[in-house]
């Protein structure tokens, strides 16, 4: 039996519902509900909460039935964007909010006070902490109601880049050394890959697809899934079987081999890759047509960091990206000629939108 | 090659001007409001006389008056919070056709003539009123009585009070209401330890307002109980049988009791805690 088993949870607004909803969470573990606005994964992580009653389904968490508990019956620690700290109370009493029994809840505050490194924070008002110290008082606001589940919406969204980096490598060791239990919404897949043992990819208030984060960033179940987490997505023009779980697709005038793991009907096919997994390297002389990759002009060369995006037009056009120190020995600029090749594992042929 | 320059720089620099002096042409209307708001009441206070004003502040009638306004209006202020308050949270946290149907009944008073209030309020409060014949027997009366002033007062100034409260919660956010529920406080918890400490400048400022209101209301008072004289009735009364000397001596006494509590309560909002302060 799972810690968190979420079980055909259907929630119904006038102008929106989420749809049989299956998910289940081992103790101990992160679970990332990644998903782009308005795909309801908010609502559903409210839901877990309490705040919106199923219409049907259930959830369970260490085996209780909590689908029709307030949300103040259901032991969660809520975290929002910002963190919501009461700004009319002091670090202190924000952390003592959920403790009702007095000499208890000094010993208690003490004690996440310590564990969470805040103690020199006791007497301040929010408004005065920086992101960092709000995120530990927020932590510690809700650890101190020892809660079974922590529920965090989106808590670094609304921070600049370089503290959104820093805040969540802080949270991810702290959950770690915490133990918690935790589901976590973003849109954004960088912070999904960091925080999340399981990933569930939501769309339109349906599941598409739950798994480890490496198997769904690299085997995504149709083309939607596949671009939503980074993947480049190219429309074959022939598609032929070469042997089981192996194709021959033929894109522009390339011919390169893909792998497939299930029945995909030709007009729907699409091939997806990871553009990190595009091996580049410069065609001297005449443009040729080659059977294992494209032959593609660099149109743009845009610096990300430590990483480089090259597009690239090869009647399709698409993007590489290129660690620093390849860049570096290839000097890749726009005009030149190069061939993108990709391993066939690494090729995957998905359908445009799978069924549910 | 100089001269084209300089007359586009030129141009350049009337085109700044003019654009300053437009901006500067908005103060002119607000300028001649804040006027119109002053003149009247400094023309009336510089009028007086020293002497005048201490004798007029002698009388036993003029001072019972002024006291019956404010105690009247600041009961009246204390019941609208009371009443208010509750169903100012309940139309900041909904957003149905039915609060704003509600919204729209609270704001009524506004649009019903003061007069007119007055006698519908007879009908209910009236001693053979649906109410004021149903309390009259336990010696609750409001014709012609203390409460009654409190009751007119309280129908033309309530929406100010709810208006303000409402606003005031509005703007507490409302996640912070769901952390605190998923604290372990139930509603009533989130709403006396989250919502009213945070909307506290909005319902003061609802109060301040209803007391405004309040105290210089006379349509509606004046019918249901022109006996015992508020301040505004006496005045009116004064006015009608002496003239314009006695009445405004009378006027500016209520004006500067009106003005300091107003003062004194607008600061002690002002200096009270602030959210965003650390």
């Amino acid at each position: 039996m799972s810690y968190l088993a979420i079980q055909n949870l259907s929630v119904v607004f006038p102008r929106f519902e989420l749809r049989s909803i299956s998910l289940s969470l081992e103790q101990g573990q992160t679970l990332v509900l990644l998903g782009p606005s308005g795909s309801g994964k908010s609502v559903l992580l409210e839901t877990v909460a309490g705040f919106h009653p199923p219409a049907s389904g259930r959830i369970e968490l260490c085996g209780r039935n909590i689908s029709s508990l307030p949300p103040e019956e259901r032991g969660l620690g809520f975290m929002f964007q910002d963190y919501s700290l009461f700004p009319h109370l002091t670090v202190e009493k924000n952390i003592a909010f959920g403790l009702r029994r007095k000499p208890e809840a000094d010993r208690r505050v003490e004690q996440v006070l310590e564990l969470l490194g805040v103690r020199h924070l006791t007497g301040r008002r929010p408004s005065g902490l920086s992101g960092g110290e709000k995120q530990r008082v927020a932590l510690a606001r809700a650890l101190a109601t020892e809660p079974r589940l922590f529920l965090f919406d989106e808590p670094l969204s609304a921070l600049d880049a370089r503290m959104r980096e820093e805040l969540r490598e802080d949270l991810r060791r702290l959950l770690r050394s915490l133990k918690a239990t935790s589901v976590y919404v973003t849109h954004d897949r960088l912070e999904a890959r960091t925080l999340a043992d399981v990933i569930a990819i939501i769309q339109d208030g349906v599941i598409r697809q739950v798994g480890q984060p490496h198997h769904v960033f690299t085997n995504p179940v149709d083309a939607w899934v596949a671009k939503f987490v980074g993947m480049q997505v190219l429309r074959p023009e022939q598609v032929e079987p070469v042997e089981p779980g192996r194709v021959r697709a033929r894109v522009g005038d390339a011919i390169l081999d893909a792998t497939v793991s299930e029945h995909v009907t030709p007009e729907t096919a699409r091939l997806v890759f990871r553009p990190e997994d595009v091996h580049l390297e410069h065609l001297n002389g005449q443009m040729r047509h080659s059977g294992d990759g494209f032959a593609a002009l660099v149109e743009s060369v845009v610096p990300l960091g430590s990483l480089f995006r090259i597009e690239l037009n090869a009647g399709p056009h698409f993007s590489a990206l290129v660690w620093h120190a390849d860049y570096d020995q290839l000097q890749f600029k726009p005009g030149d000629k190069v061939l993108a090749r990709l391993d066939p594992a690494d090729l995957l042929l998905v359908p445009e939108h799978r069924k549910l | 090659m100089g001269e084209p320059i300089t007359a586009a720089a030129r141009e350049g620099d009337l085109r700044r001007m003019l654009n300053r002096s437009a901006l500067a042409l908005l103060w002119f209307p607000g300028g001649l409001l804040l006027a119109f708001i002053l003149l009247p009441l400094l023309r009336m206070a510089s009028a007086q006389t020293w002497a005048t004003l201490r004798s007029v502040a002698a009388m036993d009638d003029v001072r019972s008056s002024i006291w019956l306004s404010v105690r009247s209006a600041a009961l009246t202020a204390v019941i609208a919070a009371l009443l208010g308050t509750p169903l100012a949270y309940f139309l900041a946290r909904s957003s149905g056709w039915f609060s704003r149907i509600i919204e729209a009944f609270v704001d009524l008073p506004l649009a019903v003539p003061h007069g007119v209030a007055g006698i519908a309020l007879l009908f209910v409060f009236g001693r053979r009123g649906l109410i004021g014949a149903m309390l009259a027997p336990y010696g609750l009366e409001f014709w012609g009585t203390e409460a009654g002033i409190v009751i007119a007062m309280l129908f033309v100034s309530v929406p100010f009070m709810v208006n303000s409260a409402r606003l005031g919660f509005a703007a507490v956010d409302p996640r912070l209401e769901k952390v605190a529920r998923t604290l372990g406080a139930p509603p009533f918890e989130v709403f006396y330890r989250i919502g009213l400490p945070l909307a506290w400048r909005g319902i003061m400022t609802g109060v301040v307002l209803t007391y405004a209101r309040a105290i210089s209301e006379i349509g509606a008072v004046m019918i249901l109980a022109y006996y015992p004289m508020t301040a505004p009735i006496k005045i009116y009364d004064v006015y009608l049988q002496t003239g314009l000397r006695e009445s405004s001596a009378i006027a500016v006494l209520l004006l500067i009791v009106t003005l300091s509590t107003f003062l004194v309560m607008r600061a002690f909002i002002h200096a009270n805690w602030r959210p965003d302060r650390p």
